[in-house]
């Protein structure tokens, strides 16, 4: 390992990334805590706290970690649904070309990169306008955007309808009038319909049963290469992750603890915490042993987290170092690596 | 959609009988009756009335049914025979007169005025009531629908907290004191800005055209906005928080991840969503805007169905009471029935069938 590799090693990054399409650098997110009648700022809950990585063009990265972990609040976040603690978002549409922070912009330029950076949103019931007919839910931000008027709307409703796997016929129709799959079906069109390069899918297939589950993740691969689309898949289901990702990040309690390929991840994973994950995706396969590590107890409070690493009241290997200082992390090679004191760098 | 329409118009029947007898019984427990208040004028110095008054009062008494048992008293009164001395001969009476009560539409006399048909009254009554409420409930729905925006995407501003505060009082302000505080503050006592009695000044027939709406729109300012505030004040703390609990909702997230600006959203994805259950507090307002009536009216000398009613009340006006009380449930109840309609109309979700 060079030098300078072994100095950016500390960070989550990985280095064989050159001129991603979005690197996000140290994304903080917190919510302030008010108390008392004159609102008096007592702390925050650091939903996310300090995560960086890169997207390629036309990869998927996943964001996996359990409910509470920050996940969701990343993606939101770094498409400016929600306010940006710190940290910067550097987007780069054209390969090589001048890039630009999405956090520094006015709410008025970065409504222009809107139809750029899209999202799907986990809950496929809640997330579409009860009182607007499909054809406006999908052709609304053509409109506003200034990309299609008239017929050529209505034309670009009813392909975007088909490439999902609708029918055209259901432009017409209210949300409540289509079941889960085909309202996220609804809520993937919508997102397309921008021609975006950059989709957060926010938990996008956890609210469907798992047959339906296969046919969404199979139209979202099918549209990454059709589209040339980055995605950022934000899940809890490693399963899910494994088919779909190229690189996965795991976060714990606002933080990456570990990074890598997929095949880095499932198959030398370093961190305990992401052990413990993986060693609770099903296998179907009976005859294997069954060493699942059990982790004790809940995600502790985001509010007040515990000193040094956060994961070490759960983990099965915490040594007195762990409560002293957060670890750096640990770079395993180009693509890996791991937040943890226990883990020796290769040499 | 149709056949729901008609089933709630048939409920209204059982709802509206009942209403009745609850009213009619209550009435004829206060103390006192329209023969008593009606001779008291001319039993008035005298410790004790006169054989001749006391006959008078029998014969009322008699004509009127007030002798006979409270369920006969109701019977000919709901209709369609008439139960008196001059009623249907089925019932022992001359045959003259079969007919009574309210199901053929006749809803008597009143006993001061025998020649006053209530009916009559009461639809010249309903021309200036309804109008005023109308008017009031416009002007609340427009005040308070900009309020309630502003305060929900505003939140915690300077000044929704002072709209908060103030509409707070204005709510807990009761009509009868504010409509009194009206009238001091801007009638001749003080600043001597706008009438503050009735609905015309009396020359206003000898006014031109142009002249008489003018006068009658001064004499409206102060009886609408004693009507408009506390549902304002209720209205805009509604639309506020509906407006509040939509913007929370993914969908606002969505409209915002499509990159609309803020307008778009607030105006379009949000109000669509959160105006319906205001517009349905329209059934709720209704009746209280119509008892509201009885005391404004009183308040502004205004000649109208609360008017009526508190006439009718003092008086013992036993069949004044029973028609304004069940003109007001009617109207309540269509009220609902309309707002459940509208709900339909602008909620693509909500089909009754």
């Amino acid at each position: 390992m060079s030098k300078a590799a072994f100095e950016a090693g500390a960070s989550s990054v990985d280095l064989t990334i050159e001129d991603p399409l979005l690197e996000v650098r140290d994304l903080k997110k917190y919510f302030p805590i008010r108390k008392g009648v004159f609102a008096r700022h007592v702390g925050d809950v650091k939903a996310v706290d300090g995560i960086s990585f890169r997207v390629r063009r036309n990869e998927t990265l996943s964001l996996v970690g359990e409910s509470g972990c920050g996940k969701t609040t990343a993606g939101r976040t770094l498409l400016r649904l929600l306010a940006p603690t710190g940290g910067s978002a550097l987007y780069r549409p054209i390969p090589n070309g001048p890039q630009v922070d999405l956090f520094e912009l006015s709410n008025a330029k970065m409504r222009g990169f809107r139809s750029d950076l899209q999202i799907i949103f986990q809950d496929p019931f809640a997330s579409l306008n009860p009182r607007m007919p499909v054809s406006m839910i999908i052709g609304e931000a053509l409109r506003v955007h200034g990309l299609a008027r008239g017929a050529e709307l209505e034309d670009r409703v009813s392909q975007l309808l088909e490439r999902v796997g609708l029918r055209a016929e259901a432009r017409n129709r209210f949300p409540h009038e289509f079941s889960g799959g085909q309202r996220q079906r609804i809520g993937i069109a919508r997102a397309l319909a921008l021609n975006p390069r950059f989709i957060v899918c926010d938990e996008a297939v956890s609210a469907l049963d798992v047959s339906i589950q296969a046919q969404i993740i199979n139209l979202l691969k099918d549209l990454q290469e059709e589209f040339n689309l980055s995605f950022l898949f934000i899940a809890h289901d490693l399963s899910v992750v494994k088919y779909l990702s190229d690189r996965i990040a795991v976060m714990y309690l606002g933080r990456i603890v570990e990074t890598g390929t997929t095949q880095d991840i499932f198959e030398r994973a370093a961190h305990p915490y992401t052990q413990a994950l993986l060693s609770a995706v099903p296998r179907p396969d009976p005859t294997l042993a069954k060493d699942r590590i059990v982790l004790q107890g809940d995600v502790p409070s985001p509010m007040n987290p515990p000193s040094g690493c956060h994961f070490r009241t759960r983990c099965p290997l915490a040594e007195d170092r762990c409560a002293e200082t957060y670890p750096d992390y640990v770079r395993l090679s180009a693509t890996h690596s791991a937040a943890c004191h226990l883990i020796q760098p290769e040499t | 959609m149709l056949q729901y329409i008609l089933r709630r118009l048939l409920w209204m029947i059982p709802t509206l009988l009942g209403i009745s007898i609850v009213v009619f019984g209550l009435i004829h427990l206060a103390p006192g009756d329209p023969a008593a208040v009606k001779f008291s004028g001319m039993a008035s110095g005298e410790s004790q009335v006169g054989a001749n008054e006391e006959d008078m009062i029998r014969k009322f008494r008699e004509r009127h049914l007030l002798d006979q048992p409270l369920w006969k008293q109701y019977v000919h009164y709901l209709g369609p025979f008439n139960l008196g001395p001059k009623g249907h001969s089925w019932f022992g009476g001359s045959g003259d007169d079969p007919w009574n009560g309210i199901l053929v539409g006749d809803l008597g006399n009143e006993f001061r005025r025998p020649t006053v048909e209530i009916a009559g009254e009461v639809v010249q009554r309903l021309k200036v009531t309804v109008p005023l409420a109308l008017i009031s409930i416009v002007v609340s729905y427009l005040l308070a629908l900009p309020i309630g925006i502003y305060s929900s995407v505003r939140r915690g501003s300077v000044l929704d907290v002072t709209s908060a505060v103030l509409l707070f009082l204005l709510y807990a302000v009761p009509t009868f004191w504010a409509g009194l505080m009206l009238q001091l503050l801007f009638g001749k006592g003080m600043w001597d800005l706008l009438p503050v009695l009735g609905l015309h000044d009396k020359d206003a027939d000898d006014l031109g055209r142009v002249a008489y709406w003018i006068d009658l729109g001064k004499h409206l300012i102060l009886p609408v906005v004693c009507y408009s505030y506390a549902s304002l004040a209720y209205l805009s703390r509604q639309m506020r928080v509906g407006m509040v609990e939509t913007m929370s909702q993914d969908y606002i997230r969505t409209a915002r991840a499509k990159g609309l600006s803020e307008k778009v959203v607030v105006l379009k994805h949000a109000l669509r969503n959160s105006v319906i259950p205001i517009l349905t507090l329209l059934a709720a307002i209704l009746p209280i805007l119509v008892g509201g009536s009885i005391i404004i009216e009183s308040v502004f000398d205004i000649p109208g169905m609360g008017k009526y009613a508190y006439e009718g009340l003092l008086l013992r006006e036993y069949n004044v009471i029973m028609a304004v009380t069940l003109i007001s449930a009617l109207m309540t109840i269509v009220g609902i029935l309309l707002s459940d309609i509208t709900y339909a109309l602008v909620d693509p979700r909500i089909r009754y069938d």
